[in-house]
């Protein structure tokens, strides 16, 4: 920390005259926030966010640095201020990793996600900010920030009111350039909405009571969700990255065979097949789970009442679709009337298209090429869909 | 045993939402310590600060959290609902898992974090009830709890590294 004009002698002086400086480290994040572009639909309420905890922090470092120099035990003054600049610390760091990890993230995501939400008639503005991390995870940025600010109560005090929920989703990199793979990402969707809306699972397990069978319970029906939502595609997502594990997923999940298995149920009530599993599926090793599906008593409850708040949005398709569909992608055209549809036939696209190249070279290149060609359809999906109003008035 | 020796690298495949959990829970958790440690000194020099109340809550509900815990954990008391307070007081009294909760260390340190919280639930309460401190039992509560921070602090010292580090874990892209 930079620290201008002459030091202080004494050490009382030097620990109170260090704590002054963190006004400093508030305004660098003010402005770095103030000048930093996020992108997505929760730039303003990010960007407010920490405009006034800064702000309110501000006022209230001046109480805290009045209690310390209060203080008679120098060795209470020092915990204090070391207190002090762990947490401003960690405020400037994960401040700093959403504005640099964000800047990862293609726009065309966020048109997937939002109109995957725009379907869901049941569940109000979810607000959230997609960060590049090592690996798919979801957390709530207002929780975290409650737990930093302990020692400025006024503060802590004002953060549930200013932004109650802000959902950080981290996303890895492999995931993020083959738009094929961002059904995975409606799970991650799941588990926010329970957790902000739905809370069907509190109704039958709480993490204080069965741990185990509360965490199992929440994954199962995040997999529930997204698979109602996305359809098959959600399901070869899930077993391909079974094999190449280029998404790393928490240990806290249940077995694999369990998720598939699920899964595959839940195609089937929905009329929907999961061809890819009954060949796959005999490659899978036994795994022993900490428990089993069946010792979650509750899971089919779970689903039935999470069905009612999704169902208006639940995936369905006819063959005229996906092959109209796949005619335009065999052509190497966008297909632009229903994102799900589309990522839904794209790995047969894929395949048809990478089966016309020559070499290896050609090969990659084609299929880099065919990842923004879904991207670019996604895009022109979201806005046709989005400014179709408009072109109706006019 | 070392610390870098105690720590269990397979459970370290940590996401980054359990890291920033963890984190979190464990910066409140410090937080907490160095709140009360706040009441204790203010209410000391008699500070007209309008925040010695909520230290004191603070204080209180570490000394009622951590007490309930390390029954739960020791004496097989009623279940307790402070998780994270129960991960830390395993970890601690286990050295992370690599000793049993029932071995002679770990008792001699559940006494002395017992002993330590109440002595600092009855400081506080007589705080609050205006019936001033006594000298020795300020200091030693003090001690306890400075100790107690620095004792978290070195625990998980990997745990911050790993968090602070995250995102240059980030793995090529294809």
């Amino acid at each position: 920390m930079d620290i201008s004009g002459e030091s202080p002698s004494r050490p009382d002086d030097l620990i109170t005259y260090r704590v002054e400086a963190f006004f400093r480290i508030l305004r660098d994040v003010r402005e770095e926030v103030g000048k930093s572009k996020i992108r997505g639909p929760a730039e303003g309420k990010f960007k407010t966010l920490i405009s006034d905890i800064t702000t309110s922090l501000e006022a209230e470092l001046k109480d805290i640095i009045s209690e310390i120099s209060e203080i008679s035990d120098q060795n209470i003054r020092i915990h204090r201020s070391g207190t002090i600049h762990r947490i401003f610390e960690d405020f400037h760091y994960v401040v700093s990793s959403i504005i640099r990890q964000s800047q990862q993230i293609p726009v065309e995501l966020y048109y997937f996600i939002d109109d995957m939400l725009f379907q869901l008639k049941e569940v109000p503005e979810i607000h959230y900010v997609l960060i590049c991390g090592p690996d798919l995870s979801t957390t709530n940025f207002s929780d975290g920030l409650v737990s930093l600010f302990r020692t400025f109560p006024e503060t802590r005090n004002k953060i549930y009111s200013i932004q109650r929920y802000l959902w950080e989703v981290s996303i890895p990199p492999f995931l993020l350039t083959n738009p094929m793979d961002w059904p995975m990402i409606i799970h991650e969707m799941g588990h926010i909405m329970e957790k902000q809306f739905f809370k069907v699972v509190d109704e039958y397990y709480t993490p204080e009571e069965a741990d185990i069978k509360y965490n199992y319970a929440i994954e199962f029906q995040a997999d529930y969700i997204a698979t109602c939502l996305m359809g098959p595609v959600f399901a070869v997502r899930v077993l391909i990255n079974y094999f190449t594990k280029e998404i790393r997923i928490s240990h806290t999940h249940p077995a694999w065979k369990e998720r598939l298995d699920a899964i595959e149920e839940h195609l089937k009530k929905n009329n929907l097949s999961f061809e890819e599993y009954k060949t796959m599926s005999k490659n899978l090793p036994p795994e022993s789970p900490r428990i089993r599906r069946d010792n979650i008593e509750h899971l089919s409850d779970i689903f039935k009442k999470t069905y009612n708040h999704i169902k208006d949005a639940i995936y369905k398709t006819s063959s005229a679709d996906e092959a109209k569909a796949l005619k335009k992608l065999k052509r190497f055209a966008p297909y632009t009337d229903n994102i799900r549809v589309l990522l839904n036939v794209a790995e047969k696209g894929k395949k048809h298209i990478l089966s016309l190249a020559s070499n290896s070279e050609k090969r990659e290149q084609l299929e880099r090429e065919f990842n923004y060609l879904l991207s670019d359809a996604i895009r022109m999906s979201y806005l046709k869909n989005f400014f179709a109003p408009v072109f109706r008035i006019s | 045993m070392s610390q870098s020796r105690r720590f269990n690298h397979k459970k370290a495949e940590f996401t980054f939402a359990q890291l920033f959990e963890d984190m979190h829970n464990r910066i409140d958790l410090r937080n907490r310590i160095s709140n009360t440690l706040m009441a204790i000194s203010l209410y000391e020099v008699r500070s007209k600060s309008q925040n010695i109340p909520k230290y004191i809550e603070d204080g209180q509900s570490l000394s009622e959290g951590s007490l309930e815990t390390l029954g739960y954990l020791v004496e097989k008391c009623k279940e307790t609902n402070h998780l994270y307070f129960k991960k830390v007081f395993t970890d601690l009294l286990t050295e992370k898992g690599s000793s049993s909760i029932l071995d002679a260390r770990a008792q001699t340190k559940y006494e002395k974090y017992r002993e330590g919280f109440q002595i600092l639930q009855k400081l506080l309460a007589d705080i609050k009830a205006e019936k001033g401190m006594n000298k020795e039992t300020q200091t030693k509560v003090k001690e306890f709890l400075m100790a107690l921070d620095r004792e978290i602090e070195v625990a998980y010292e990997m745990e911050d590294s790993l968090y602070f580090g995250y995102f240059r874990r980030i793995p090529l892209t294809t």
